[in-house]
């Protein structure tokens, strides 16, 4: 059981909920502490990998046609 | 007067690599704000304060590194404008987005809990771990530490997985992506 005030303020809401589900995949924390468990590597990892399927996504849209006509005023100005 | 032909011949080159980098500027953008319509603006901006300074962009240098870290800037002013957050602070009040199982995660999920971090930890995530942009890369446009970029990276890493509620690897369902490539770029080596 964690000691009440032992724990960063910034951290205290989500590390007593994860507590109170204290189960087999809650071997990330030890004393309390987050340490680089292989399951906390792995969801490290798997985050990764969702972000850059969601940044790749992102990049993959079709320029909006606002920004070449802005180019194009841009490059007008400067005549 | 050639001079002045040379230098709108060089902008003419120059605006064909500003077009090439469009994407990548929103896609940034959009991570960062979550709201295509606001990220537009911030690209807009950037763009608009990027033909300005093209004097003092150096030729030879990485001109996605130049943009992105004006696009920061504006962020970040922008940020501090609305004061909606608080730099590197903790606003953990409405933490969990408690999608009811990881597996299915929208990657609107990630999306929004992304945008619940504080902002310089997600420009740090987000130009490493999506940008894939050096810890050195990054330190320079965001004018610090490399330090300290670690340290935004590792906060922001343990953050997203608290917002997202993540107990378990398992919860992301089957892994659909080489792990030799997870590795590489996560410098984390997966669990044989």
């Amino acid at each position: 059981v964690p000691k009440k005030g032992s724990l960063e303020g910034a951290h205290r809401d989500v590390e007593q909920k994860a507590c109170k589900k204290i189960t087999s995949t809650m071997h990330g924390k030890i004393n309390n502490k987050r340490v680089a468990s292989p399951d906390n590597m792995e969801i490290q990892a798997r985050l990764g990998q969702k972000l850059r399927i969601l940044y790749q996504d992102l990049v993959d849209e079709p320029i909006p046609k606002t920004f070449l006509k802005l180019l194009n005023e841009l490059e007008k100005w400067e005549r | 007067m050639g001079a002045i032909v040379a230098s709108r011949t060089n902008r003419g080159t120059t605006r064909e690599r500003l077009v090439s980098l469009i994407p990548t500027l929103r896609a940034f953008a959009i991570s960062l704000c979550g709201d295509p319509c606001l990220a537009d603006d911030l690209v807009q901006e950037t763009l608009v304060k990027a033909w300005g300074h093209l004097d003092s962009f150096k030729e030879g240098t990485n001109l996605k590194a130049w943009l992105i870290t004006i696009l920061r800037n504006t962020f970040l002013s922008e940020c501090r404008k609305r004061r909606r957050e608080v730099e590197d602070g903790d606003g953990e009040h409405d933490l969990a987005i408690n999608p009811e199982q990881f597996g299915k995660m929208d990657l609107n999920d990630l999306l929004a809990a992304l945008t619940k971090l504080p902002p310089e930890q997600r420009v740090a995530l987000i130009l490493i771990a999506a940008e894939r942009f050096t810890y050195e890369e990054v330190a320079k446009i965001c004018g610090c530490s490399i330090g300290t970029i670690k340290s935004r990276i590792n906060r922001a890493r343990r953050k997203l997985a608290d917002l997202l509620d993540i107990k378990s690897a398992e919860e992301f369902g089957p892994d659909v992506m080489c792990s030799a490539i997870l590795s590489h770029t996560t410098g984390i080596r997966r669990r044989e």
